[in-house]
């Protein structure tokens, strides 16, 4: 059982090591927040669930069990709130031809 | 063994975001880089409680996510409003 939590944790840092280079990668705002609130969300479940795996079941893996609760809706919320504050402060997508879904 | 090494990547990946958070070209991409520092500092204090073996650390992985929600709504809003409060 600790294997497998060892194996979601260390995945769970291969996607949130992609979330922070794909922001290095791309120069939109907007594609880099759609790239890295996804993939940092997956991240968070998977290291929190591998914590609880290595951990057993008792009051330290319930306790951590909690935080996820919580960090899974205040995350999409500030995520939102970022995206909208974009938008409504008028930034303009930045598309050159490196990246044009267009 | 493995949780220092863990630890230490999550370090170097919070590191990456707050320089995200210092030389974003926008504000938007300065906010941005605080909340993928706030989620990753989460992480890292869930981490370190396993390994030291403390739950009530737990108690400042839940403060640090609350926080940090409530920091992007206040940067959010300033910015909103153009500067007043």
């Amino acid at each position: 059982m600790a294997m497998i939590g060892k194996g979601l944790i260390l995945l769970g840092i291969f996607f949130i090591s992609t979330g922070v280079f794909s922001i290095l990668r791309y120069k939109d705002f907007y594609t880099r927040i759609l790239l890295t609130s996804k993939v940092d969300t997956i991240g968070m479940i998977s290291i929190s669930l591998g914590v609880v795996l290595i951990q057993g079941l008792d009051f330290f893996s319930l306790k951590v069990l909690l935080v996820l609760l919580v960090m899974l809706f205040v995350a999409p919320l500030m995520t939102h709130y970022v995206a909208r504050t974009a938008y409504f402060s008028s930034q303009d997508p930045v598309l050159d031809e490196e990246d044009d879904h267009a | 063994m493995f949780l220092d090494v863990v630890l230490l990547v999550l370090a170097l990946l919070s590191l990456a975001s707050a320089s995200i958070m210092l030389t974003g070209p926008t504000m938007s991409d300065r906010l941005l880089g605080f909340n993928l520092l706030a989620s990753k500092l989460t992480m890292l204090v869930i981490v370190y409680a396993l390994k030291q073996q403390i739950p009530f650390y737990l108690d400042i992985a839940l403060v640090f996510s609350l926080v940090g929600f409530i920091g992007v709504i206040f940067i959010g809003n300033f910015i909103l409003k153009k500067g007043r409060i």
